[in-house]
């Protein structure tokens, strides 16, 4: 009697974990294409255009060829063939190609980038990527020099420390401080896909101030892409897995972070791009769970591609409270796989994915705007 | 022992059935907020547009506004007043005009339109729900004036409704009953009880069967080809037109979205689906003031003969709202770079086409 009720409790167990990753992955989701206007893929990109920030200028600096070896799953080798690059692209001459950054990292030059940030002082703009180098998770920092038509970049050093566990993107504070989302805990082992599987909340966020990191958020599961609101209050973190966005209260001072609000956007979120004018959140993200599994084994399974924009529309100290999602570019098959991030300049919009190409396009509407409303 | 094994048998089958039903319903799914450019909504329709008639020789479009069903409980519903507009897609800016309805008729819940339209001008053919019968009105605009009111019993639960003649139609039957318990037993378990009847003028027939629940029509403009909406199938069927008016299934274009009426664009040959999520308007007739979303898909058929004109076919999403702008969309019509598009039970809205993907 007793083992009939066990059996019983365990296979509802296991039928409620299979509809949750079931949702999740989205079998019972459709993505439909449709462009905001017209759209073009930027050579030369190839292999993945996983982050990006925008300059005060209107420059656009790229992380390209993430490797996801350092989640110890197996993927299609193309994925880890393709070589870490950073790219620029000037909003300013959208139809120019992107421009490959050239660098050195001190004599051992690994690169396998993955998220980046900006910091924009007076006359020195600095560069943030994460690095999933081998031993150590490493947030390099860079120099940007250089003019927008030719700007280059100067690795001033490198980051590393304990708390970076499992880095997935970084977000600048200062000239040498940051926040860092730890995905996991574990790296480059195949234990990594059984955290994973069983939503282990072994994450963090971490903030280094320059000289020492601490955990401002602990027990995280899968945070992704950071923002901050353009006053500054705000951190938005993506949490794919979910399908939401977390939002933190932060304090100047001290940097520490208080949970504020988790929105549901109806999408799986990669990056976060927040809007300098306006303050909305743009985000390149997975339409259909799934299909990027599938895409991740074979990048010829093109994953449908989503950028969305999530309108506050609440108050000053409560901004998404309410809020408003718009689908403004989603694609399925037709130009690009598996977009991951955004970023906007008045009417261009820039999407990179993860493990493909770069795209432009040029939009011709916003539905934010509307006629009266009778 | 054997009682045992029937009972858990049927037990499965109803409950795959109900399950069916449940995702029917589409509680599972999101729709976001995306128009193809400026769009607002179309004064004064508050009552719905559920179907859309356009004479595309003239820019003008038919609006049936006024549809309630027995279940509707919300009293902004059940008492709105059955009409139809006119839009003047010549007059982009203007609002839409009630017609005025002349002849010893009194509509009660107008659902599907269609007109035909020849020298003599233009006949609009509507689906009308009465008291006790599914009717279509025939009547040539522009003050409506009656001319005949059609009932055969072959018009079982009358959706839509596609002229192909000054006085011959196809109309599409939801299911085989009108309302009660047997009409909701047939929703909840998906039985195929829908079909398409043909009538030539005089008498009508039944051309097409076991359908699950078949909601919009319409034909290409050569009359050659019949389009029904298979809702429950979340699929286009395309038929052929033979010279008795019985139809040869000629392909399924599958949507993967619960799908209304139909629009037919002579300009281009693409077909518009409004869609939506059921669980919406199953809300709204219970409460009027609630949102549900509504998207508008475009399927473009890219090569295919004569006698398939669908063989390949790319689809582009052309709207989607969050019910804001129009809760529980039913019908759409295209004129030049303006796209109409009617709610159910609610409002109209008028967008302008900035982008379209190819």
């Amino acid at each position: 009697m007793l083992l009939k009720s066990i059996a019983i409790l365990a296979a509802l167990f296991v039928i409620r974990y299979l509809a949750k990753q079931g949702l999740l992955l989205g079998f019972h989701k459709t993505a439909f294409t449709h462009w905001p206007g017209p759209c073009r893929s930027v050579s030369p990109v190839e292999y993945g255009a996983e982050d990006m920030v925008l300059t005060k200028n209107g420059l656009a600096i790229i992380t390209s060829g993430i490797d996801v070896a350092y989640r110890g799953d197996v993927t299609d080798p193309r994925i880890s063939a393709a070589p870490g690059k950073l790219f620029a692209f000037n909003f300013n001459k959208p139809e120019q190609n992107a421009t490959e950054l050239e660098f050195a990292i001190g004599t051992d030059s690994e690169f396998s980038p993955h998220g980046i940030s900006i910091w924009e002082e007076g006359s020195e703009t600095r560069i943030f990527v994460v690095n999933h180098r081998q031993d150590a998770e490493t947030i390099e920092i860079f120099k940007l020099i250089g003019d927008i038509a030719k700007p280059k970049i100067e690795h001033i050093k490198s980051v590393q420390n304990p708390l970076f566990t499992s880095v997935n993107d970084v977000l600048a504070t200062g000239p040498s401080s940051f926040y860092a989302t730890n995905d996991g805990y574990l790296r480059f082992t195949a234990w990594r896909v059984l955290e994973t599987l069983l939503s282990r909340p072994w994450g963090s966020v971490v903030h280094y101030d320059g000289s020492e990191a601490k955990v401002v958020v602990g027990s995280t599961f899968e945070y992704n892409g950071m923002g901050l609101s353009l006053d500054g209050q705000f951190v938005y973190i993506a949490r794919p897995f979910t399908s939401s966005i977390m939002i933190y209260e932060r304090s100047s001072e001290t940097n520490d972070l208080a949970f504020h609000q988790e929105i549901a956007i109806g999408a799986l979120p990669d990056n976060i791009f927040v809007h300098p004018v306006t303050g909305d959140l743009w985000s390149g993200c997975t339409a259909i769970g799934y299909r990027l599994l599938a895409a991740f084994e074979n990048i010829d399974n093109w994953a449908p591609s989503l950028v969305v924009r999530v309108r506050p529309l609440g108050t000053k100290d409560r901004p998404f409270e309410q809020f408003k999602v718009y689908d403004v570019f989603s694609d399925d098959g037709n130009i690009m796989s598996s977009s991951s991030s955004a970023a906007v300049v008045g009417n261009g919009l820039l999407i990179g994915s993860v493990m493909q190409k770069l795209v432009y396009c040029d939009m011709k509407v916003d539905s934010t705007l509307s006629r009266d409303t009778y | 022992m054997w009682w045992k094994i029937i009972i858990l048998g049927i037990s499965v089958v109803l409950a795959w059935r109900i399950l069916g039903f449940v995702y029917f319903m589409g509680p599972h799914r999101t729709i976001h907020t995306h128009w193809p450019g400026p769009c607002r909504n179309l004064a004064p329709i508050r009552s719905g547009a559920e179907g859309i008639a356009l004479s595309s020789l003239q820019g003008l479009a038919f609006i049936s506004s006024g549809y309630k069903t027995a279940d509707v409980t919300d009293e902004r519903i059940k008492n709105s007043l059955a009409r139809v507009f006119l839009f003047d897609f010549n007059k982009p800016d203007g609002d839409a005009k009630e017609l005025e309805l002349i002849g010893d008729v009194r509509l009660a819940s107008p659902h599907g339109i269609s007109l035909w339209e020849d020298k003599e001008g233009i006949q609009i053919f509507l689906v009308d729900h009465r008291l006790t019968e599914d009717t279509i009105e025939i009547e040539p605009p522009l003050s409506l004036r009656h001319t005949r009111t059609i009932y055969n019993p072959l018009f079982a639960n009358l959706n839509d409704v596609i002229a192909t003649g000054d006085s011959s139609f196809y109309v599409t039957n939801a299911a085989s009953v009108r309302d009660g318990p047997l009409l909701t037993i047939s929703f909840l378990l998906q039985l195929s009880t829908g079909s398409v009847v043909y009538y030539d003028g005089v008498t009508a027939r039944q051309v097409a069967g076991n359908g699950k629940i078949l909601n919009g029509i319409t034909s290409s403009s050569d009359g050659r080809f019949i389009f029904v909406s298979y809702m429950v199938d979340e699929a286009i069927v395309v038929f052929r037109r033979e010279g008795d008016g019985s139809l040869m299934r000629v392909q399924t274009i599958s949507l993967s979205a619960i799908l209304d009426n139909l629009f037919y664009d002579p300009a281009t040959g693409d077909l518009l689906a409004s869609c939506g999520i059921p669980i919406g308007f199953f809300t709204m007739i219970t409460d009027y003031g609630h949102k549900a979303p509504s998207n508008l898909l475009r399927i473009r058929p890219l090569s295919g003969g004569r006698d398939n004109p669908f063989e390949t076919y790319n689809i582009v999403e052309l709207f989607a709202d969050d019910g804001y702008l129009l809760s529980v969309s039913s019908s759409a019509a295209l004129f030049q770079d303006k796209l109409l598009l009617g709610s159910v039970l609610e409002k109209a809205a008028l967008c302008e086409i900035r982008y379209a993907n190819d």
